[in-house]
């Protein structure tokens, strides 16, 4: 009965068209494995770029935001009105004092 | 020969020829699985490709120290058993859909298609379990413990289902067995 049943379920052809259907229909699965160890080490650089670049990227922006808002906040306020001719008072003193300074060192 | 192991490892890392050797070298054993559940050709290679694009899927869950023949039986067992329940319109097929054995005689030739017809549709009318129990045991020689891995059930369950399965299709052959006819003469 053995030989029967083997001699019913065996398949008739030798399996070569079988086979070759299978690798057809797994080409994409093969091609994911053999990409798949390339796929995480590029992750892994990326993690690691990400995580070494991600406070120099904050520091930046924070510097950027403050740049960009400092002076304008400087002229919305009252006080902060003034400050320009004061600021340019005091560069221009501490300009003229420079000068003097190197004068007298230079004499 | 590469072990089954080593052709497993090479198809993890994506492998072309070693995942086709290894379909090459199981093929027939999945495929006559296949048709025993399917009872039919065309679904039978359908389950079969589907339980080795399964069983790539899932080639990490194969523990190499273990044979790879049960874990793979395993994945064709339930590859089949899933396409029997989606394509229940198309088991109404004949088991036995070759061409005609050739024989000694147009005679001979009659009475194996006959014996071949007979012992499909018996296999046909077993429980889906019993066609995969009788099938790993009488025909890819797999052992009560193995088949109870496979089936994932006690190995007592297994014995039943292979009794049970032996002596149906043996009443269906019984017209056909040359002891008895060797005793009516």
């Amino acid at each position: 009965m053995s030989d029967l049943l083997r001699q019913l379920l065996t398949p008739d052809d030798d399996g070569t068209a079988f086979t070759a259907a299978v690798l057809l229909r797994s080409a994409g699965a093969l091609h994911r494995r053999r990409t798949a160890p390339q796929a995480v080490a590029a992750g892994l650089a990326w993690t690691w770029l990400e995580a070494w670049a991600r406070p120099w990227l904050i520091a930046a922006i924070v510097g950027l935001a403050l740049a960009i808002a400092l002076p304008q906040l400087r002229q919305g306020s009252p006080a902060g009105a003034a400050e320009p001719s004061l600021t340019a008072d005091l560069m221009g003193a501490s300009t003229g004092t420079a000068f003097v300074l190197a004068e007298t060192v230079g004499n | 020969m590469e072990p089954d192991a080593a052709l497993a490892a090479q198809a993890a890392a994506g492998d072309r020829e070693a995942f086709g050797a290894l379909v090459r070298r199981h093929q027939a054993a999945v495929r006559r699985l296949t048709r025993a559940v399917t009872g039919n050709v065309h679904d039978a290679d359908d389950a079969a490709q589907d339980a080795f694009l399964s069983a790539l899927d899932r080639l990490e869950t194969y523990d190499p120290s273990r044979p790879f023949g049960p874990w793979l039986m395993r994945i064709a067992t339930n590859a089949s058993i899933d396409l029997v329940r989606r394509r229940t319109v198309r088991r109404a097929d004949a088991l036995d859909e070759r061409s005609p054995a050739r024989g000694p005689s147009p005679a001979s030739d009659a009475e194996a298609s006959e014996i071949r017809q007979r012992l499909g549709t018996a296999l046909t009318a077993l429980p889906e379990r019993q066609r995969v129990a009788v099938t790993l045991f009488d025909v890819e020689g797999y052992s009560h413990a193995e088949i109870a891995a496979v089936l994932a059930i006690p190995e007592g369950t297994v014995r039943s289902d292979v009794f049970h399965a032996r002596r149906a299709l043996r009443v269906a052959l019984e017209p056909y067995d040359p002891g008895r006819r060797m005793e009516e003469r």
